[in-house]
């Protein structure tokens, strides 16, 4: 494809993704959600399958369209402007993405095609408690007996878990003193599920896995930390993306309110107070959207699995999002808390992105080891 | 916080703790040390308790049925209750209306309305805001038109908090629309099962109804119901403003969350929850803990000076809310990164009530339920930006508008 075939093409996907997002999860639905009894947690996941947006970015050869990393943006920005809860991203950019480079491609083509047409769904079953630091966070385990591997461990906050086929569940395998991933099945009867909800909407499940009998062990004998990085980077780099478009929104519509609201007999817009508010939003806002596409790029780049730029727009992002979601909420008045708007529900979601695979304080720290690796080895 | 109190002001302070510890009941104690939502029986329960004792308007003249207390023994009981998980007191009566009736309404007002008020007989509702009536309060447009010897009400009040369960509502009108905006306003009350009152729940960013917008049509009340004089319903809000302002920094609510905060850090140390995380995450706590010793701090040099001379807090309460609401707001949202995995979990079921098994879930919903309703302290009673005004127009000698 030449480099403007490829601009049009992602640009028709970017259109068809929020035109099928926002018909299948329409904002009125969502405010509906907090009071609904059973919330459905994939509203849009048929129709992103039937249009072929959940398998943009995999390779054709497994069934999907093998568009660069920037079309899985696109497409969780869908979700996210109109605040969708479906697990794209950790169904689709990391749990199927770890299927595609972990299985033998005989067997990834057999797993990817269902995913694809969304007839089957995977989940990351990777926290405990807490998002890992490192592999010694880990706490499941995996044995192998016979020639079967079984996971015993809880994994918690996996998104949509109760809708899940199946889990790639990271593990500990005592033998090797090494951290595993395995596919095992959700239907399993060793494996139960408890749901909860989430302020912004979505519904995450704790795993408990005991003696759960693994279909698939993905990276036989590699690293798979360093799997497990590249994936953080993935999602820093997908999620801050999404945070990009709904900081957009609140401020397209704060910058809309400063100039319709009238208090004193003037657009409240006139006061000069808030017209700085209203542009160190859009500073932050130019900020994030810089450090996003940026990392949005480097996914499709040979970079370092430690490679600085990752955490370093999740910091920027937690810190701009919530600024920009915080102002948004304050510079409407009472309008901005009440669930009529979408601020409020935008406002969420935005806290939740900056809590997803690491908070702030998660990914100072990242960033600052890797700050001190590199001054001690310059000393 | 971080201070030493004179002898006889500990001796006070032990007296309130001691108190509240043998009459709060069980169930209401449970519901707030866990951050649950209180239903109106709950702050009524608490509240005659209070009265029973003679601790409930404490500042009121006692000619009036109060105690005459000073803004310092009024502030230990507030900070003292707090921090033993009592329900906040309700302002609409005892803070709002009731000042007003003794200090502006006739005897027939004050037979009226205080003894119930004292009682907690009655639930007021404060209806002031408006849909084009917030900041700029003065431009409120709800009317009152005289026919007789009744007035009739038309309009819509906005973010009219627990209006679902009260019995009045005390509510500012427009009489008329000569002069300047503050002249033609009205103070009135008005009964909620009054012909023509309706209300709508607003949910807020918690996903609760606290507020509500309240329809008027055609609306009558007695002449009677209008309390003072017709046309200076404005002075007597700004007398209230300036009046019931003194605790606003509510520091005895926040010295109590940070406390819950510390707990449930000290919980995820233990059990070796983010180990590599610990030294930030501490560092940030001490911050908030500073902050909030500030607060206190600011807090009771302002007491100090209102006794010393018989002052009403000015741009001073404006320092205390923008201060108090904005470490309530970062406290809260710390809290979260305490969660981990679960710290956006959100569970209405534990938000109403205390389950049987206490889950993770269901104690991380409870501060995310403080972190979400936290945003809306720094825009009710005057937001942060108005309060930031105050100060300015103090600060550089400006004339108040
Ligand atoms: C949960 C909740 C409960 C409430 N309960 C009650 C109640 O019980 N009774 C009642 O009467 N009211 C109540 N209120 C209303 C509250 O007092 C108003 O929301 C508040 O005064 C702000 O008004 P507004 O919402 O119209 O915002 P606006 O006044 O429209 O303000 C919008 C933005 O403009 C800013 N702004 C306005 N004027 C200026 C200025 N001159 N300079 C700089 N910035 C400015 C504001 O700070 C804000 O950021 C409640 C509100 C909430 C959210």
């Amino acid at each position: 494809m030449t480099e403007g075939a490829a601009e049009e093409t992602l640009k028709l996907l970017e259109e068809s993704a929020r035109r099928i997002v926002a018909d299948a999860h329409p904002f009125e639905t969502h405010r509906m959600r907090a009071a609904a009894e059973h919330p459905d947690c994939l509203p849009t996941w048929k129709a992103l399958a039937e249009n072929g947006l959940l398998g943009a970015t995999v390779a054709e050869d497994l069934g999907g369209a093998g568009l660069p990393s920037r079309a899985s943006a696109l497409v969780a920005q869908a979700l996210a402007l109109n605040l969708a809860p479906d697990p794209y991203v950790e169904s689709m950019v990391v749990a199927a993405w770890l299927l595609e480079h972990g299985l033998h491609p005989n067997q990834a083509a057999k797993w990817l095609g269902p995913i694809v047409e969304g007839a089957s769904m995977a989940g990351f079953a990777h926290g405990e408690d807490y998002h890992p630091d490192g592999p010694e966070n880990i706490l499941a385990s995996a044995e192998l007996r016979g020639d079967t591997w079984y996971v015993s461990g809880r994994k918690t906050g996996v998104r949509a878990g109760g809708d899940c086929d199946w889990f790639v569940v990271s593990a500990r395998i005592v033998e090797e003193d090494a951290i595993g991933l395995f596919l095992v099945e959700a239907e399993d009867e060793s494996v139960q599920r408890s749901s909860f909800r989430t302020f912004d909407g979505a519904v995450l499940a704790d795993v408990t896995f005991t003696e759960s009998p693994a279909v698939h062990r993905l990276f036989q004998d590699e690293e798979v930390w360093r799997w497990l990085q590249r994936v953080q980077n993935r999602a820093d780099a997908i999620l801050g993306s999404q945070a990009v478009v709904l900081m957009e929104k609140l401020l397209t519509d704060t910058v809309d309110y400063l100039k319709t609201r009238k208090q004193f007999g003037v657009e409240i817009g006139q006061f000069q107070a808030l017209q700085h508010r209203a542009s160190d939003m859009f500073v932050a806002v130019e900020e994030a959207k810089a450090m996003a596409s940026l990392a949005v790029d480097a996914l499709d780049e040979e970079r370092d699995v430690s490679d600085p730029l990752f955490p370093a727009t999740r910091i920027c992002i937690a810190e701009t999002a919530m600024k920009v979601a915080h102002d948004a909420i304050q510079l409407h008045g009472g309008m901005g808390v009440s669930d009529e708007l979408f601020i409020s529900h935008g406002a969420k979601r935005l806290k939740a992105i900056a809590h997803a695979f690491g908070d702030e304080t998660f990914h100072e720290r990242r960033h600052g080891d890797g700050l001190l690796a590199e001054l001690e080895g310059a000393a | 916080m971080y201070f030493r109190e004179s002898k006889e002001d500990a001796a006070f302070r032990a007296e309130i703790r001691e108190f509240v510890a043998s009459e709060l009941p069980r169930d209401i104690k449970e519901k707030v040390a866990h951050g649950v939502y209180l239903i109106k029986e709950d702050y009524v329960t608490w509240q005659k308790i209070l009265h029973k004792q003679g601790w409930f308007a404490v500042g009121w003249p006692k000619e009036y049925g109060g105690a005459e207390w000073d803004v310092k023994r009024q502030l230990m009981l507030y900070q003292e209750c707090a921090l033993a998980d009592a329900p906040p007191i309700i302002p609409y009566g005892v803070k709002m209306i009731g000042p007003i009736i003794y200090t502006f309404g006739s005897d027939a007002h004050r037979k009226e309305h205080l003894n119930d008020i004292l009682e907690s007989n009655v639930w007021w509702a404060q209806g002031y805001s408006e849909a084009g009536a917030g900041s700029d309060l003065s431009a409120l447009r709800t009317s009152a038109v005289l026919d007789g010897d009744e007035y009739v009400i038309n309009g819509t009040k906005m973010w009219t908090t627990e209006a679902q369960w009260a019995d009045k509502l005390h509510c500012l009108v427009r009489t008329s629309s000569d002069g300047r905006q503050q002249e033609g306003i009205t103070y009135v009350v008005i009964d909620m099962d009054a012909r023509g009152l309706s209300v709508t729940p607003i949910i807020t960013i918690d996903d609760v109804h606290h507020t509500n917008q309240i329809f008027l049509e055609d609306v009558r009340i007695p002449v009677s119901n209008v309390i003072g004089e017709v046309g200076k319903g404005w002075s007597y809000a700004r007398f209230l403003l300036g009046n019931e302002r003194a605790f606003i920094a509510e520091t005895g609510s926040k010295i109590s969350l940070l406390n819950k905060i510390k707990d449930k850090a000290s919980d995820v140390f233990n059990s070796g929850g983010r180990a590599r995380d610990k030294d930030a995450l501490i560092r940030e706590l001490s911050r908030l803990e500073t902050r909030l010793a500030s607060l206190c701090a600011v807090e009771k040099g302002y007491v100090e000076k209102w006794i010393a001379d018989g002052g009403s807090p000015g741009p001073e309460s404006a320092v205390l809310k923008i201060r108090g609401t904005e470490i309530l707001q970062d406290m809260a949202e710390f809290s979260l990164k305490l969660f981990g995995d679960r710290a956006t979990a959100y569970e209405l079921a534990a938000i109403k009530g205390l389950g049987q098994n206490e889950t993770e879930s269901a104690c991380a919903t409870r501060f995310g339920y403080q972190y979400l309703y936290g945003r809306c302290w720094s825009i009710f009673g005057g937001t942060n930006e108005i309060q930031r005004e105050i100060i300015a127009k103090q600060l550089l000698g400006l004339v108040f508008k």
